[in-house]
């Protein structure tokens, strides 16, 4: 078994995930957040293309597929959220909405 | 019944156990094209077309049928259906045809787009339906992320109301970081164990050899609970749902809240036990397991005491019994560390039997709070003197509460029983006890509503009575009945 945890490919996928995952917290504004999220799931891309050529088998390149098309949809989603959100508030700072604070 | 055959890609045995979501795809496109190419006037039948598809879907599940110990594998073992997973795809059924009838006034009241509103719920009943059926990592992957983002859209379908808006923007944006964190975690049980097939990692598991890699592994499977906590709003992952149910229209909260759970707690179900009959599971994962679950009942009992709306102390409520829900769990883990098997068999019917006791009581709390409408959607002391007010909807409420807390007679008596037998037979003492004490304790937050329907006045402005009338009436009627005639006769789900 190759030593899967010193190859590099895992720790720049750990890499990007944790820069993902910081910026997530970090940022404020919407957009910000959704591109860290669409970079951490671009990690697990990643980490799952390497562990197919490590393993030699194919579901990781038939995951890279599937994930790519899942981020697709949910920007798509995303997006018109934020757009309507907007619309209302001409922001989409995170620290604004509090409406639902009781 | 051999489906790995290399010249077919998809056997006639595999269509036969996916027909009735393939169905309700069928009618959910079906109902797309009805909004979009009729008139006013045939949009009407919308919601009765809903209906139709999901009784048809759950005809042919019937008729499909589940025995015990028998498990069919569906697109090269990708799907499993075995009885949990009947069990599951009736209980999500269920709550699909209960919610629709209870949708059809509160979609009137508040002018949300009806068309794309049935289509998007039969779409996430699909979900939910596969879901509880997942055999693989890609699958479970898949339909989460299809349930989550039907959900993200039906929480913001009330496009004017600027809190719904709100709501489903926090909701779309922690869920997508929760489903990121399940991503990664997946990603490297595939790397540990080299498969992402269910069946495959059972035997490399079963067989006792060390696993390569258990770091990876171990590593991973505490994401995947962080992305599976988020969704079954398991504590210290559950904060969105206090907000979210308060913001989303209600009957899509009532979704979310039984529907979204249920399959959620099936595919946790079918995807941990794998590991919990596991002998080499490290004590620390087991522990923090232990954790979050007793975690979850004391945050969602002690979030639930003081709240004033009604929604929000759903969402809390939903997260004790998020808790309790999993304890067969525990106890199949506990069994296994101190004898090395058991109490499998017993751990399913017990969840199975939850999942369907929990769903009912929400389902049925949330029911009605959609019919009060703007009445019954905020402060619970716009509850107060109900009972004077609309008698039989003070009648359904005050049982789906009583059912919540655990008194006897209820189907949330009967399956709290299960869930403390099973730990008790496992020899968890300690969880037993605090498990019973946490449901004593949650007594008074449901039956403070009670009291305040009761035995109070009505306070502040006038409110007019409110009637059980038509479909609504009769599926919150129902829905009152199955609460106690499932706690009379629950002896055919412990026949597995």
């Amino acid at each position: 078994m190759e030593p899967m945890l010193f190859n590099g490919n895992m720790l720049l996928a750990i890499l990007l995930f944790s820069i993902g995952a910081f910026g997530f917290l970090w940022k404020q504004d919407a957009i910000g957040m959704f591109l860290c999220i669409e970079l951490m799931l671009n990690a697990s891309n990643l980490a799952f293309v390497s562990f197919a050529q490590a393993l030699g088998r194919p579901e990781g390149v038939a995951a890279f597929i599937f994930i790519l098309t899942v981020a697709a949809a949910e920007a798509g989603v995303g997006l018109a959220l934020f757009i309507k959100v907007f619309s209302e508030k001409d922001t989409i700072e995170t620290d604004t909405m509090s409406m639902l604070h009781d | 019944m051999d489906s790995n055959s290399t010249l077919s890609l998809i056997s006639s045995r595999d269509l036969s156990v996916l027909m009735p979501a393939l169905l309700l795809a069928l009618w959910a496109i079906g109902v797309l094209m009805i909004d979009l190419f009729f008139d006013r006037e045939f949009k009407e039948t919308i919601p009765w077309i809903t209906l139709v598809g999901i009784v048809l879907s759950f005809v042919d599940l019937r008729i499909i049928g589940a025995e015990e110990d028998v498990v069919s594998y569906a697109f090269h073992n990708c799907l499993r259906f075995d009885r949990l997973t009947f069990l599951s795809q009736n209980v999500i059924l269920g709550m699909a045809f209960f919610l629709v009838l209870v949708s059809a006034r509160y979609l009137k009241d508040r002018a949300i787009p009806r068309g794309e509103y049935y289509a998007l719920l039969l779409l996430a009943t699909i979900s939910m339906m596969m879901l509880a059926a997942s055999n693989e990592l890609l699958t479970l992957f898949l339909n989460i992320e299809v349930l989550s983002i039907t959900l993200y859209i039906l929480a913001g379908i009330e496009r004017e109301n600027l809190r719904t808006t709100e709501a489903a923007f926090k909701y779309f944006l922690m869920g997508s970081f929760a489903a990121a964190f399940l991503l990664f975690g997946l990603t490297m049980v595939y790397g540990a164990m080299g498969t992402t097939q269910f069946n495959e990692i059972h035997e490399v598991l079963s067989k006792n050899q060390p696993v390569p890699y258990k770091l990876f592994l171990v590593a991973g499977l505490s994401m995947m609970l962080v992305g599976f906590g988020f969704k079954l709003t398991l504590a210290p992952f559950h904060m969105y749902a206090p907000d979210l149910y308060a913001g989303a229209p209600t009957p899509v909260g009532g979704m979310i809240a039984t529907g979204s759970k249920v399959a959620g707690l099936a595919a946790f179900f079918n995807f941990f036990r794998l590991f919990a009959e596991w002998n080499a599971l490290p004590s620390g994962f087991y522990y923090g397991f232990c954790t979050l679950v007793v975690l979850s009942i004391i945050v969602g009992n002690v979030g639930a005491l003081t709240q004033p709306n009604i929604k929000r102390l759903l969402a809390y409520s939903g997260v004790a019994h998020a808790g309790y829900a999993l304890i067969p769990l525990i106890a199949v883990m506990h069994r296994v560390r101190v004898h090395g098997s058991g109490l499998m068999g017993s751990a399913e019917s017990a969840v199975s039997y939850y999942l369907l006791a929990y769903s009912l009581m929400t389902a049925l709390a949330f029911g009605v709070a959609a019919t009060l409408g703007p009445q019954g959607e905020s402060h619970i002391d716009r509850y107060s003197g109900l009972a004077r007010r609309s008698p039989f909807l003070a009648a359904v409420l005050a049982l789906s509460l009583i059912s919540l807390a655990g008194i006897p007679f209820t189907v949330g008596f009967m399956g709290k029983v299960y869930l403390f037998a099973i730990a008790v037979n496992a020899g968890l003492y300690p969880l037993a006890c605090f498990g019973v004490l946490a449901s004593v304790a949650s007594a008074y937050y449901y039956l403070r509503i009670i009291v305040k329907m009761y035995m109070e006045e009505p306070q502040g402005a006038k409110l007019e009575p409110t009637q059980l009338e038509g479909l609504n009436g009769a599926a919150l009627i129902a829905g009152s009945v199955a609460v106690v005639v499932f706690a009379m006769f629950p002896i055919w789900f412990l026949l597995s």
